[in-house]
């Protein structure tokens, strides 16, 4: 397994008393199993508040989690810091979601793409531009892009430079949040086969979190339904768009198709102890004990 | 650039003459007269008075007295004061020097502290620390700087540690160049402080605001992603994007640092262009305030267009000519 997460739990708290301990907590990430093999991709789908960017950002340990574990090629990385931390990050990139936010407006693409081979210092000005040049045209850009500045691109343009800019380390995963969800459906499917071609050009594995159903059917081998920082259910792609096993996915695939008012949309209660089952075939379902 | 530089600058002249022809009317449609006072002295003839009459057309139409001072502009004469006897720009030129090293201390001192204090603030957000100096600069933006002037001086009366006052101690004649310089540098520390107090306590909030703002952008946790370092991070990626407004406000800056503080240079016996400008106003002394308002009014407009000349250095997305 390339990443292994065990029991991950990210709370934030509500309500906080001064020096005391939070009366009312956000289970944003609430005891989340995850294995991704290498090459593969993984779709995580669930609605917005859903805990799924979270998650995503937990991975890459941009932010603090509560409990859990994270290994990565085999090795537990949740105790790493500074350097050592900066180091596997380059094995681990990230596409975010904006396009026009996610870009330094003061730096030019050759910067941007250089900065984070900042430490990296053997390599030529001369091969640097090479590879880079290279690596914008895998992204489907010329290499005359090098000097510009982002906000001279549209955003579909600026997502491949964001590819582009987590590809310049060579990385083993990349987490891509909501990463085509701003763009417009003729991008978002340029953009979908572009991370097609790469993933079996470079052997990359994704981690494509989204909340778009058909985009994460057309990218994912597994898809993971979120729900209230759970992880309810978890199958092979054509599985579970096919037989989908709990309430809240049924909903959710029934959503993408047509539209409910909210008031006669069930809520679905998830308290109190759960199992995670496996119901055949790889797939698994969050399941209540009490039932 | 250099188009857009000189548009900007032929767009002022209408901006500064309209200003100044506002300031003209409102000086005299509002009762009393600069000559009555002059009149008052026995000392000055007639003749004297005549003599001034002819010289500024006092005696002609309001407009035709102001078109008269914009022809003396031209010839670099700013007129006469009445109240000091001698040319306004004498009158300047002698409270000019004392006023800039006022402003220019503490605006040095505003900047130099209040920046990194921002910056900090912002990395320590919701911590003690951030909070401790959110709580102090809302007490310091509530207090009126002339109160903390007054407070500063009863201070040093009480302990005769700094010069109560005044720009130069009793025996300055006789001091050498370094004495001198320590002597003026004590003097203008409880001005300074009193000016910038405040200001910091404001700046400081400004680039807590701006910091805080850019860190919550995604490039930030790009930046993060990318695994640079967290310093570089900071002084890199933020840093130079929350700069931003603040070149604005170094435009705003620049043309308060001739406009002086009348009520810290009366408190504070700073011989500076605040205090001198109030007395002018108040002696009904035309010209001297004219030639002020003109003075404030070039800077404040030389000052805006450096600071977007500055904004469009450093913002790649900034460019006031059509090309691309």
């Amino acid at each position: 397994m390339l990443l292994e997460l065990q029991g991950i739990k990210k709370y934030f708290p509500l309500k906080q008393r001064w020096g005391g301990k939070p009366s009312e907590v956000l289970k944003a990430v609430d005891n989340v199993d995850l294995t991704v093999a290498e090459g593969q991709s993984l779709g995580l789908v669930g609605e917005s508040g859903s805990g799924k960017t979270t998650l995503g950002r937990i991975i890459l340990k941009l932010i603090p989690f509560d409990a859990g574990r994270i290994v990565f090629e085999g090795q537990d990385i949740t105790p790493f810091k500074g350097k050592q931390m900066r180091q596997v990050r380059k094995q681990l990139q990230m596409v975010f979601q904006d396009p026009y936010s996610s870009l330094d407006p003061r730096f030019r693409v050759f910067q941007l793409l250089d900065e984070a081979m900042l430490f990296e210092k053997e390599m030529k000005l001369a091969d640097k531009e090479i590879f880079f040049s290279g690596l914008l045209k895998d992204v489907g850009l010329s290499a005359d892009v090098l000097n510009r500045f982002p906000h001279e691109f549209s955003g579909g343009e600026r997502q491949r430079i964001a590819i582009a800019r987590a590809l310049v380390v060579k990385p083993k995963l990349l987490i891509l949040d909501e990463a085509v969800s701003s763009l417009d459906v003729i991008i978002q499917s340029q953009i979908i086969d572009l991370l097609l071609t790469l993933q079996k050009k470079f052997n990359l594995t994704y981690i494509f979190i989204s909340h778009n159903l058909k985009v994460v059917k057309r990218i994912s081998r597994r898809v993971g339904v979120i729900y209230k920082g759970k992880i309810v259910e978890l199958a092979k792609t054509d599985e579970l768009f096919n037989n989908p096993l709990h309430a809240y996915t049924k909903e959710l695939l029934a959503a993408a198709i047509e539209y409910k008012p909210l008031s006669i949309r069930p809520t679905i209660a998830l308290d109190g102890e759960f199992n995670f089952v496996d119901q055949g075939q790889e797939h698994f379902v969050l399941k209540s004990l009490g039932h | 650039m250099g188009r857009y530089i000189l548009k900007r600058l032929l767009v002022a002249i209408p901006m500064v003459l309209g200003m100044t022809l506002l300031t003209f009317i409102l000086m005299q449609i509002t009762p009393g007269n600069f000559l009555d006072t002059i009149r008052m002295d026995p000392q000055v003839s007639e003749e004297t008075i005549g003599h001034y009459q002819k010289m500024y057309q006092l005696d002609k139409p309001m407009f035709q007295q102001y078109i008269h001072w914009v022809y003396n502009l031209f010839h670099l004469e700013f007129g006469y004061s009445f109240y000091f006897n001698i040319p306004v720009a004498k009158v300047i030129a002698g409270r000019l020097f004392n006023t800039f090293v006022l402003s220019l201390a503490s605006f040095l001192f505003t900047w130099m502290i209040a920046i990194p204090l921002g910056i900090w603030a912002a990395l320590h957000r919701n911590r003690w620390i951030d909070r401790c100096i959110q709580f102090f600069s809302f007490i310091c933006l509530s207090l009126p700087s002339f109160l903390l002037a007054l407070v500063f001086l009863f201070l040093a009366s009480q302990t005769n540690f700094l010069p109560l006052g005044g720009m130069h101690g009793p025996d300055f004649e006789n001091m050498n160049f370094f004495v001198r310089s320590m002597d003026f540098l004590k003097h203008l520390i409880i001005p300074t402080l009193a000016l910038s107090i405040g200001s910091i306590a404001a700046l400081q909030k400004i680039m807590r605001g701006n910091m805080l703002d850019v860190l919550s952008q995604q490039y930030i946790l790009a930046a993060r992603a990318k695994g640079l370092p967290e310093d570089r991070v900071i002084y890199w990626h933020a840093l130079r994007n929350a700069i931003n407004p603040l070149v604005t406000l170094l435009g705003y800056e620049f043309s308060g640092l001739l406009s002086g503080a009348a009520l810290i240079e009366i408190i504070c016996s700073w011989p500076g262009l605040g205090s001198l400008m109030l007395t002018a106003v108040r002696s009904k002394d035309i010209y001297l305030v004219m030639a002020n308002m003109l003075m404030g009014g070039v800077l404040f407009i030389i000052g805006n267009l450096l600071a977007d000349v500055l904004l469009a250095k450093l913002d790649p997305r900034i460019r006031y000519d059509k090309k691309h």
